[in-house]
Parts: C-alpha cells; structure tokens; sequence
C-alpha cells in the first residue's frame, strides 16, 4: 500500500480499552530537559585522544566507568541527558497497563552500568543531536535491554539482577515473561513515534537480538561448538544491543551512511569484547553480581572454555563440564583447566582482536572530544578482561 | 534406432525403490517413455512400517492390493515410557516386508509399461539436451540419454558425480527381528534415547513394531553422525530396556544404513535431474520415517515433469521441482551443523515437556513427530462460499514462511501448517481481511495480516510458560525457555513486519503486545475474565481490518465489537469442546484449559452447582458433566447470537455475511444445535 492509499490513521481509534489514559502516544514528549538547558556542549578539541585513553581526565560526578567515557565538561548536560533517560523510561513503565510492572521498575532503578545510553550520547555527539529525540532514542535502548534481561533471568533462572532477587524469583516465571514483554510493548511504542527510520532500525535489531538468544539456547552443552559460530551467535546476541544505540545516535545527529556503517561495526566489535570479557570473568571474578560458574552450568560456554576444549590434551575439562551441570561447585577446577589450556590467553587475544577493529571504525569519524570518549570506552572492555 | 551401446529415454529413473517407483508408476500412468534402472536386491528380511499418509500414497499408485500387511492399530510415541501422542491418529498403518513392497511397487510400474533395466547409473550429468548417464550392466557400459532424470537410490547424490554438497549421512539406523512373546499390533516410537551410562541425551530415537516374519522388530536411529559409533552399544541397551533383558532371542542379521536426513529443496532439482527420498535426505530426523516422504516425492518429481512436458518446456521440471518441495516441506528438515543443535534442543524439550499438554507444546511436538504434521482433521466444517480473499490468504502465508524459513524452519511448519494457528476457518488473518472489506476502500495488506498472525502465535506460544513446571533432570525449564524464546521470537518478527510495510500501524501493534501481555498478567493474578484472552486476541485483527478498509467511525466501532464478542464465542467452543472430549483448536485438555486460565468451565461450575468447588473434570459424574456441557451450550448460543447482533450496523455485504459466516464456524454444528441434553431439560 503506498502512504497517499493509506492516510495516517488517527491513534484514538487504534486505542484499546484497558490502557490507561496515561499518555496518548504523541510523538516524542520533550520529557528530558527543557530545549534551553540542553544546548550542545561546545565542541572543544581541546581534549586530545591521548588524554582519553589515559583517563587523565575524570568526570568526578559520574559513576564509573561513566566518569571516564564522558569528557568533564560535558558531565552536566550528560546527567541532564541521562536524568531524562531515567524519567523517559520510569513513566513508560509506570503507563503500561501490565501488572507487577513496578518489579521492571524496580529494575530500570537498581542501576545497571548504563553504557548504552551513554554509547547514544557519545556518537550523538559525533554530530547536532536533537537532545528529546536523543533522549527517546537511548530510552528505547534501554527499554529492550530491561526486557531482555527480565527475559534472560527467567531462561537462565538467575536468582539476582543488579543486587536484587530478580523478578522471576517472587512473581513466577509467566508473570515475569509478561512483565519482560510489557517493557518490549513500551520500547515499540515509543519507537513508533520516532519515525520510520529509527523504528525500523529498532525492529531490525530486536530481531537479531531475539534471534541471537535462541542461537545461544541452541548451542548450550554443544562442547566442540566452533569459535566462528559462537563468534555469529554472540554479534547478534550482545553485539546488537551495542551496536543499536550507536547507531541510533548517529541516527539522531544526522551522520553520513558511511559514519552510521562505521559505528554499527564499532558497536558490534565492542559488544564482542564485552562478551568476551564477560565469558573470561564468568570463571574468574565474583563480584555479587552473579556467583562465578553459572553459565557454564547451564551449559553456556564461554569463549575461553571453548578455546581450552580445542586444545586441550586431555579429557578432564570435557569431564568437568559435562559433570558440572548437576553440582555446579567446581569454579575454582574449571578455572585451573582452562588456564593450563591457555584458553585466557586467547580470549584476551580476541578481545585485542576485536577492540582493535572497533578502534579502526572511528576512523571513519572526525577526531574530538566524543571520538576519544568511545576510544575510552574500548579502553575500558579491554580492562574488564581479566589478567 | 539408437545406436548400439546407448540407450534414450523420455525419463530415466536411478533406483527402483519407493521414491523411483513411485516417480516410475506417475510417469508411465501419464503415458512417458519412462526407464528404470535398478541393480536388483539382497533379501535382507527388513520390514517397514507403512504410515497412514504412505499407505495414502499407495493407494494412489494402486499398491495396496498387491500388499499382505500386519495392521498396526496402536502408534504411539513414548517419550521417558510416557505414551504422548498417537503416531497414527485418525487411519490405519501397517507393517510389510521391505522386498514385497519394492517388488509389487515395479510390478506396478512394469504394469503401466515403464522400461526395468537391471543394471548401475554410476554417473550422472545434465547434458546438452537433457540428462546423460552411464550405465553399467552386467558384462556391458552403455550411456544413457533422458529428457529428465530421477535420482532415487537412497545413497548420496555425490556417488553419481552430482555436485557435491555437504551430503555426508546425517547418521545411521540399525535393526533386527527378535523372537518376543510379545504380540500385538502396536507401533511404539520411544524419545529420546540416553547414551550407556544413562546421563546423556542422545540425538536418537527407537522404534519397536511386530514382524511378517513373526516376532518383533527392534530398530535403532541416531541422526548426528558424532554418535553413530555408538549405535551398536545403544542398540544392545534399548533392546534390554524394551524387552526386559532376557526373553529376547535374536532371530536373522543386524541390518544397518545410513540416514540421510539432510534435504534442502533448492539442491533437489538442478538442470535435468531431479532426486527424491533418502538421495534428497527427506527423512525425518525425529522418528526416522522415510517411505511416506519418498513415495510423495517421486511422485512430486514425476508431476513436475509431465507439467514441464505439458508446457513444452522440460527443462522447467527442476525449477517446479524445487518450488514444491520448498512449500510442502518446510521446516521439517534441514541440512547443515547448526541443524544438529536444533535437533539437540528439539529433543530435551521433547524430553523435558513429556507431561505437558500446553497449545505450542503439543502444537510443536505434532509437527516434529507426525508425518502428517498438522494437516489432520480440521473440527469444523468448510465454509462453502467462494472466498474473496483468498488471494491475499495465500500471499499472507508466503510472508509468514518468508519471515521465518531461514531462521527457524520449524516456525515455519507451525505457521503454514496450511490451518494457521487455531484452525483454517477462524484464523486472525481472515477476520482481519474480512473486516477490511467492510469499509470499501480496495487493501491489499497481506503483511500485516502475516503480522497478526505472527502475533497470535506469540500469544498461544505465552500461554505454554508455566511457573510451576518441573525443570528438566538437568535443572533447567527447556520447555518454558523454548517457549520464551519463540515468542519473543515471533513478536520481533512482527513488530518488524509491520514496521516495514505500514508504519503507522507499529503504535498499534505494540498496544495490542501490551494489552495482551496485561491480559494474561491479570489471569495469573487471578482476576480476569477468562475469556478476555480470547477477546483482545480477536478485537485487534477487526479493528485494524476496519481502519485499513477505511470504515468509517460507527462501523469501526461495531467490526470491534465483534471482534471481541467473536473471540468470546471461540472462548465456549473452546471449552465446550474440551468438556465433550472433541479436539480443540489449542490441542488442549479442560485442565490444561483450567490451569492456563483461558477456560470458564469453573464459572459454567459455580453456575450450575452454586457453592460447590470445582471437583475436577476426572472427578466429574456422568450426570453434572451432562448439566455442564448443557450450561456451556447455551451460553455458546447466546455469545454466538451477540457476535451476530454485532454485525447489524454494519451494511449489508458480502464482508457482513463472510463473518457472519465465520461465527456459524466457530463449533460444529452438532454443538451449536441444542443437543439432546438441552432439549431434557
């Protein structure tokens, strides 16, 4: 059907009963800062790439690693930017009409490292950003990601998220399920009044996401998983919900096809990275957030078990991992095979590997202030893999 | 006129097994120049099971009559040793000996005057003006020219020099007659196997059915070709498991092959060959069956290449070929090593959901297990009249296989089982494209009827995730993950449809997720209505129907009505006929119903017993279940009446009276009747 066929329909008419009249769907409510406290930060090339990657220069009111991606100057209107995120993404889920929403809320208030709106705003920042658009844009990144980790939590039947029980554990997996679809329903919604572009940007990527998902399912327990295919599952499973927001910005800014091209394999490498990373501190690093071992008890191994199973001379490791599943104790074990199998050493050389494609792709953009803040987010993947 | 030591043909069949005999017997019957080279077999004493859709493609071919078959009256799967589904659910099937069946299927063949050669194809090519092969008969190599040939020798197409794809065997099969008192007419097909020491679940299923030659048949089938050096030791362990250990006496030799289970249709059919059964890898990895889909296509190949003949254009035949193959078996094989990891999921959540009778679970495991799929009966009858909209039907199934063919074939089969999701008459997709005709306005929005049905699928998919389920011996949910991830899933992929092909409506799709997934938080919460699922699951599809179309607001308004009212009406057929025993449209029991929170059988209960509990449907005497199906039939009339008198501002048009129509379909008409018991009261 063309659009002259088919006039924009009016939403009253679309509307169901039980929504409540919370919000009527209008395009984009400027709900961040006003227009007048948002003015861009002055583009400055004051602030050089090696100051960046040095971390010489901190923004004190961030929590890290925030307080070294984003340049000092600009951490007051990031906090204006990521207060609006915050409300954005707080009155989306207070008007969904699905019960037990309060527990996503709970969620989205827990905090969490909030790199992907930041990852918006730096490549936002790369340009002209309209900041209520930009706004809107990274609260829709954020949306998806609270759906999937409520989702996530209930497939791995995680007991915490971000310090807290997660929500599976007191409302039952179906209650939880709905809840996770709720914040899915509300980061459409406001997608679709971001406009064509940006909606189907977003669709596209919720698509790879849910896909990458059932990829990583289907693979569990597949011990000679090839690294290319993990490698595919993982850009889609983690790689896009890097990739989304820095395209998005980009989006939002109005940056060439090349530049958008560039940050979409920028977040994609980076995502890898992260993954990488996290499948290193999965065995190695237990920081409350999750007790070490639990993915490869639900038979998710990680990049440097993988590696450790190619090359390893002996049956142990295969005898460990298939043993583990039933009494998932034996970390500190699992650690020591995998270390003995170099398999760390190689994980670190493929997050180097990747950071260091994601690095070339900012070549693609003019050097300043927000170029040297991704470089330091490389930086700072590259440091959350473990020595 | 040929010359000497070369042979010309119309069409050559490779292999003179089911798949060529049948392709053979099609040709010939429609009058072709039809050549079978076969070499001939072994005696091994194999037997086969004939499936009801194999014995239908017999019939077909006129095979049956020449066959002495040993019924089988009872198929079952048992997944763990639990019986879940009936392998032949609604016709009979039969055992017979391997060589009886290829001997009356060549006879056959010779019947209708096709060429048998007795001899080796041992390459194949297509040549200049069709297939060109070799052939190698006893003391002599002669070549052999076809317009169009079929490969059907059960053994990798790269034996003939076709072009290699990755076509190692997906893995092997082995079996062996044993002497059992046992003896009865039942065709068990247990899931899933465990490897020796009983920890590991293996890609692997076994089957055990009664012998012509007396006795039993034991067979075993692993289909990642990792295991299949263990199969003979896995052999010897079902053997003990299914017959106790020691009353077994082996009688004849083991009999082993290859599975090839590897089909992809685009490689079925290149230049001026064609292949067909085990040589396409059209067997189906769950339950090793084979005959059934290599008699239908030989006679597929054999159909698309008299219609490239009739059309004078032989060289088309691959091309039809292929296209057939695509529609008529999507889903339900595939080739490469992600396939493997499918399977590996298949089979735990196969394993993990043994007792569960949620709709996408025993949606899923019909279409993995059955070799009819879901193509079985349909509860309600056709709707006679000529139906306006079913071009765009047609183009909304195309969608929804396109959207999910590639990434998760499986999808695939469940979407385009040809029924859609709850049944061909009361899809979500026909109400939507009914309700657009109301308004006048000309539409053509398949995709967002593909969107919708997507949708409704995700919602049915929801209601298999339960929070009391036992997990898996290995701790872990596979049936409610599946479940999660497929929904999700299928939404995204809706979402995107629409997003993609009218975006305005993305708003409202995404309302409807919400109102749906707020729905079946209230029911888990206890306090909705049950039937509101079925309500909002229905509203949507009118009310987009009546915006594309461009009704007006007073008709927009009373297509929603009945939207909602029409779901309330498929809510009672539901119900009432999971009370009277008949299938239901979410394939599920009252309990299942009950405890998904969709069922008003417990309000119908309060109803009619005023303060009593609800006892169970098991507990329910012959007297109060005859009080309750008469309650629910009643109130299935009066929603069924309101659905109607929804319908009345609506102006008179052939739309009106085709949702009319959709209504009086909803429950067979015995239901909607008063019955018996109404009329006592």
């Amino acid at each position: 059907m063309t659009r002259h066929q088919f006039p924009r329909m009016r939403r009253e008419l679309f509307r169901t009963n039980t929504v409540p009249a919370l919000h009527q769907g209008d395009p984009v409510e400027p709900e961040g800062a006003s227009v007048d406290d948002v003015a861009r930060p002055v583009s400055s090339r004051k602030c050089t790439d090696d100051d960046a990657r040095r971390g010489s220069s901190r923004s004190a009111s961030l929590p890290p690693p925030l307080d070294r991606l984003i340049p000092p100057r600009w951490a007051g209107d990031y906090e204006r930017f990521s207060g609006g995120v915050a409300r954005t993404v707080g009155k989306r889920i207070r008007a969904l009409a699905v019960p037990d929403a309060e527990h996503a809320l709970a969620l989205a208030e827990a905090g969490g490292k909030r790199l992907r709106p930041a990852l918006a705003y730096l490549t936002a920042h790369l340009g002209y950003p309209d900041q209520p658009r930009l706004i809107a844009a990274a609260s829709t990144v954020e949306l998806l990601h609270l759906a999937s980790l409520m989702h996530d939590d209930v497939i791995d039947d995680a007991g915490t998220r971000r310090g807290q029980a997660a929500a599976h554990v007191t409302l039952g997996a179906e209650r939880a399920l709905l809840v996770g679809t709720g914040c899915f329903a509300a980061a459409a919604k406001l997608a679709s009044e971001l406009g064509n572009r940006i909606n189907r940007l977003i669709c596209d990527g919720v698509i790879d996401l849910a896909y990458g998902e059932v990829l990583d399912v289907e693979r569990s327990f597949q011990l000679d998983l090839p690294i290319e295919d993990y490698l595919k599952v993982m850009r889609r499973k983690t790689g896009t919900l890097f990739a989304l927001p820095c395209v998005l910005g980009g989006v939002v800014a109005r940056l060439s096809p090349v530049r958008l091209r560039a940050l979409s394999r920028f977040g994609e490498h980076a995502g890898i990275a992260f993954q990488i990373a996290d499948d290193c501190r999965d065995l190695t690093v237990t920081d409350g957030a999750k007790p070490a071992g639990t993915d490869h008890a639900r038979g998710l191994f990680g990049y440097p078990t993988l590696c450790a199973l190619r090359n390893s001379p002996t049956d142990e490791l295969q005898h460990l991992l298939t043993r583990l599943n039933p009494q998932p104790s034996a970390p500190e074990e699992l650690r020591g095979h995998v270390r003995a199998a170099s398999g760390f050493e190689h994980a670190r050389d493929a997050a180097h590997t990747h950071l260091n494609r994601a690095r070339k792709q900012l070549g693609e953009c003019p050097n300043g202030e927000a170029v040297a803040a991704l470089h330091a987010f490389t930086e700072w993947i590259d440091a959350r893999v473990p020595a | 006129m040929t010359p000497a030591g070369s042979l010309d043909t119309e069409a050559l069949i490779v292999g003179g097994g089911p798949a060529g005999a049948s392709a053979a017997i099609t040709l010939a019957a429609a009058g072709l120049a039809v050549t079978v080279v076969d070499a001939g077999r072994r005696s091994t004493g194999d037997a086969v099971v004939l499936s009801p859709p194999a014995l239908g493609e017999l019939d077909t071919l006129g095979v049956t009559g020449l066959l002495s078959l040993i019924p089988i009256r009872h198929g079952r799967f048992l997944i763990r040793d639990r019986a879940t589904v009936a392998a032949t659910p609604d016709a009979a099937a039969g055992v017979t000996e391997r060589a009886a069946l290829l001997d009356a299927l060549l006879d056959v063949a010779a019947g209708h005057g096709a060429h048998l050669v007795n001899g080796t194809v041992t390459a194949i090519r297509t040549g200049n003006h069709g297939a060109v092969g070799t052939l190698t008969c006893p003391g002599d190599t002669v070549t052999i020219t076809a317009r169009t040939a079929v490969v059907a020798t059960g053994r990798a197409p790269s034996e003939l020099g076709l072009p290699h794809h990755d076509d190692r065997p997906g893995g092997a099969a082995i079996t062996r007659r044993f002497h059992h008192p046992r003896r009865d007419d039942h065709f068990d097909v247990h899931l899933p196997i465990t490897d020796l020491a009983g920890s590991t679940l293996l890609p692997a299923y076994g089957w055990v059915h009664p012998d012509p030659a007396g006795g039993i048949r034991i067979g075993l089938g692993i289909v990642d070709d990792r295991a299949t050096g263990l199969i003979e030791d896995v052999f010897d362990g079902f053997v003990a498991r299914v017959t106790g250990g020691s009353d077994a006496m082996p009688r004849g030799t083991r009999i082993t092959g290859d599975l090839r289970h590897g089909f992809a249709p685009h490689r079925c059919g290149e230049g001026a060959v064609l292949l067909a059964g085990d040589t396409a890898g059209l067997v189906n990895p769950f339950t090793g069956e084979g005959i059934s889909y290599a008699l239908e296509s030989g006679r597929l190949a054999a159909e698309a290449i008299t219609a490239a003949n009739r059309e004078q254009e032989p060289a088309g035949a691959a091309e039809h070929y292929t296209r057939i193959l695509a529609g008529r078996y999507v889903g339900q094989f595939e080739a490469s090593r992600h396939a493997i990891r499918r399977y590996h999921l298949a089979w735990r959540t196969l394993d993990a959901t043994a007792g569960d009778d949620t709709p996408f679970v025993v949606k899923a495991r019909q279409a993995m297990l059955l070799p009819s799929g879901l193509r079985r009966r349909s509860p309600v009858q056709r709707h006679p009249r000529i139906d306006p909209i079913k071009p765009m039907l047609l183009a909304c199934d195309e969608i929804l296989l396109a959207t999910v063919r590639d990434t998760w074939p499986f999808l695939a089969r469940l979407v385009t089982s040809g029924e859609g999701v709850l049944g061909t008459e009361v899809r979500p997709a026909r109400l939507m494209l009914h309700a657009a005709r109301v308004g006048g306005r000309p539409v053509d929005c398949p995709t967002v009827a593909a969107a919708i049905e997507l949708g409704v699928l995700a919602a049915v998919t929801g209601l298999s995730v339960r929070s009391t389920s036992p997990p898996a011996p290995d701790g872990i949910h596979w049936g409610n993950n599946v479940a999660i991830l497929a929904a999700d899933f299928l939404l995204a992929r809706g979402a995107a449809l629409v997003a993609r092909s009218t975006t305005d409506l993305s708003w409202a799709f995404a309302d409807w997720l919400e109102d749906l997934a707020a729905v079946r938080g209230e029911t888990a919460r206890g306090y909705a209505d049950p039937h509101a699922f079925y309500e909002r699951l229905f509203e949507f599809p009118c009310r987009i129907g009546g915006a594309l179309g461009g009704s007006g607001v007073r008709h927009g308004r009373a297509l929603r009505e009945f939207g909602a009212r029409f779901g309330r009406v498929i809510g009672h057929a539901e119900d009432g006929a999971a009370l009277d025993g008949r299938p239901t449209r979410l394939e599920s029991s009252v309990d299942t119903l009950i405890g998904t929170g969709v069922s008003a059988i417990e309000r119908w209960w309060s109803a009619i017993r005023p303060g009593a509990a609800w006892p169970g449907v098991a507990q329910l005497d012959p007297g109060a279940r005859r009080d309750l199906l008469a309650h629910g039939r009643a109130r299935y009339r009066e929603a069924r009446q309101l659905a109607l008198d929804a319908l009345a501002p609506l102006p008179p048009c052939g739309a009106r009276e085709s949702l009319a129509g959709l209504v009086t379909v909803a429950a067979p008409a015995s239901y909607a009747s008063p019955g018996p018991s109404v009329r006592r009261e």
